[in-house]
């Protein structure tokens, strides 16, 4: 008589050895994902290998835990429902449970690792390991870095006057760039309309500005909109002139 | 005649014999043979409902012939008295001594056919309880066991109800399956014609396949079959939806359903040469052994379900 509980063991053990397999190569996974996003801004990728040890430890824990014979069955069609049938008729004893136990357990001693774990699945889990080693790789030897990237960019003085990825700051007399769609600014208590369309106006502000009087006023001589894309004139009174000044450097800073 | 049967891959095959014989007689109805096969594995009983002309008797007699068994038929008539089908005591001279001695009646014979058995009234209905239910008849004072193995299948037509006595709900759960008859395909209707009016086909050239020994080792055989734990609770559970589904069904099935569905389940699962039983098993069983121990209520059939249907949707 063939000993199926022995069988079962064994099969069972073989298991828990693919579910750690499983786990060991989701762990990988994980680690290199995020040291990939580690390194990809420049940091250290120790956080990345703590998070992998402990996704092994846990999940293998908890896989471990959740494996059944059905599993098995699952994975192993030839096996479907005679596997657990001999397991929950372990010590009975006559002709037929014999015969099934005899079939489990030559079923059971062709099963192999190969056949527990998931082809598709682990060829997929191979797949991005090797992709993301590659990734890895290659942003190690490029030295690449999103955030030196970025402030090299921000160097350049793109948008530089709302200092966004500014390294400078902006001040009068520097030639700025407004971009927005304000056509009315309020500045105090007085409202100024300024045509500051959707195209980028460019306001000049510098000390060399003239002022003249109009007939309708004063006016001042500055080149307001000196370079914007579109013809800028507008006709200011004298004691809106601070105000006016004053509107430009909020703006600037 | 096949001998020592000790393997499900034996019972397979001699029960593959049973049917290749029978196919010689009978044209079709492979579910109808298959399901009595069961039911007398089981040792039990089968309620058979069908339009008349679907082979029933046939199949029956058959059946009987190949497994070496008695076999007797019952007409079911209004008229029909107890009496009439266990027997009675009659006077008899013996040695210039007179007694009365039992005679029995058509009950006592290994395969009973009682022909449309709710054209018979209640009491002659009842006293076929004893007999079913316990292989035993009792005549006064007197018991008389049933020989082994005994079996009756019960025939009624799903029409002509006028006149008719149906049956109550305590004697259908004494039956292990309800069975149910289809008119055959074409192809298999012209076989019959082909078949039947070319040559002469009689029973009595069928010769045993299966004896009587044999049938008792196969039903102790059947009980021998392991289930998984989870197949028996996947039984239990359809079982007991049939009492919690009240927007379907008004009673449900009674524990004799459990029990018959796992019994059935495994009859079925060793004629088919497996040793373990699978859930496939139980899904169509269930339909014969649950279909005459629902009661619908008026919403299930104010929705033109019957318990089939009501029944698949419970596997579902």
């Amino acid at each position: 008589m063939v000993n199926v509980r022995k069988e079962v063991s064994r099969i069972k053990r073989r298991l828990v050895l693919t579910k750690f397999f499983d786990c060991f190569l989701d762990s990988v996974l994980i680690s290199l994902l995020i040291s990939s996003f580690l390194v990809f801004f420049g940091l250290s990728f120790l956080l990345a290998l703590c998070v992998g040890g402990g996704y092994l430890l846990f999940g293998f824990i908890r896989s471990a835990k959740k494996s059944s014979i059905s599993e098995i069955e699952k994975k192993v069609p030839g096996l479907e429902w005679q596997l657990r049938t001999a397991v929950d008729n372990l010590g009975k004893n006559n002709g037929i449970i014999n015969d099934l136990n005899n079939e489990v357990a030559t079923k059971v001693g062709f099963v192999g690792f190969y056949d527990l774990i998931s082809g598709k699945r682990t060829i997929k889990r191979f797949g991005g390991l090797i992709f993301l080693g590659v990734l890895l790789f290659y942003i190690q030897s490029s030295g690449f870095n999103l955030i030196d990237t970025v402030e090299e960019l921000g160097g350049e003085g793109v948008g530089s006057l709302t200092g966004f990825f500014g390294g400078g700051e902006a001040s009068i007399g520097d030639l700025s760039e407004i971009q927005g769609e304000g056509s009315l600014a309020e500045i105090g208590g007085k409202e100024i309309e300024l045509e500051l369309g959707t195209e980028a106006n460019r306001a000049d502000l510098g000390s060399e500005g003239e002022y003249k009087q109009d007939s309708g006023g004063q006016s001042y001589n500055g080149k307001i909109g000196g370079s914007q894309d579109k013809t800028f004139d507008e006709n200011i009174n004298l004691d809106e002139r601070s105000i006016v000044e004053r509107f430009y450097n909020n703006l600037n800073k | 005649m096949i001998s020592n049967l000790k393997r499900s891959g034996e019972v397979k095959t001699a029960i593959d014999e049973v049917l290749s014989h029978i196919s010689y007689i009978v044209v079709g109805q492979e579910e109808v043979i298959k399901q009595t096969i069961i039911s007398i594995l089981c040792g039990a009983n089968a309620l058979l409902e069908g339009y008349p002309g679907l082979a029933k008797t046939l199949t029956v007699n058959s059946l009987s012939k190949l497994m070496d068994l008695n076999f007797s038929r019952i007409q079911g008539t209004p008229d029909l008295m107890p009496s009439d089908i266990i027997g009675t005591h009659v006077l008899e001279e013996r040695g210039g001594k007179r007694e009365f001695s039992f005679q029995q009646g058509p009950l006592f014979s290994n395969i009973v056919l009682m022909d449309e058995i709710n054209r018979a009234t209640p009491k002659t209905q009842s006293a076929l309880l004893e007999a079913m239910q316990e292989k035993q008849v009792t005549v006064g004072t007197q018991i008389f066991k049933m020989d082994k193995p005994f079996f009756v299948l019960a025939t009624q037509n799903p029409v002509e109800q006028e006149g008719t006595y149906p049956l109550p709900e305590a004697q259908c759960d004494r039956f292990l399956f309800k069975i149910k008859s289809q008119y055959p395909k074409f192809e298999e209707e012209l076989e019959i014609v082909n078949r039947f009016t070319e040559e002469e086909r009689e029973i009595d050239s069928l010769k045993p396949v299966l004896g009587r020994e044999n049938i008792i080792n196969l039903q102790k055989m059947v009980r021998q079959v392991p289930v998984a734990n989870d197949i028996k609770h996947y039984a239990v559970d359809l079982v007991n939806k049939t009492r919690s589904h009240k927007e379907l069904i008004e009673f449900g099935a009674s524990p004799r359903a459990s029990l018959g569905l796992l019994m059935a389940s495994k009859a079925k699962a060793l004629i088919e040469g497996r040793n373990y039983v699978n859930k496939e098993d139980i899904n169509e069983m269930a339909l014969p052994i649950l279909r005459h121990r629902i009661i619908l209520n008026f919403e299930a059939e104010r929705n033109n379900f019957d318990a089939d249907a009501v029944i698949k949707y419970l596997l579902k």
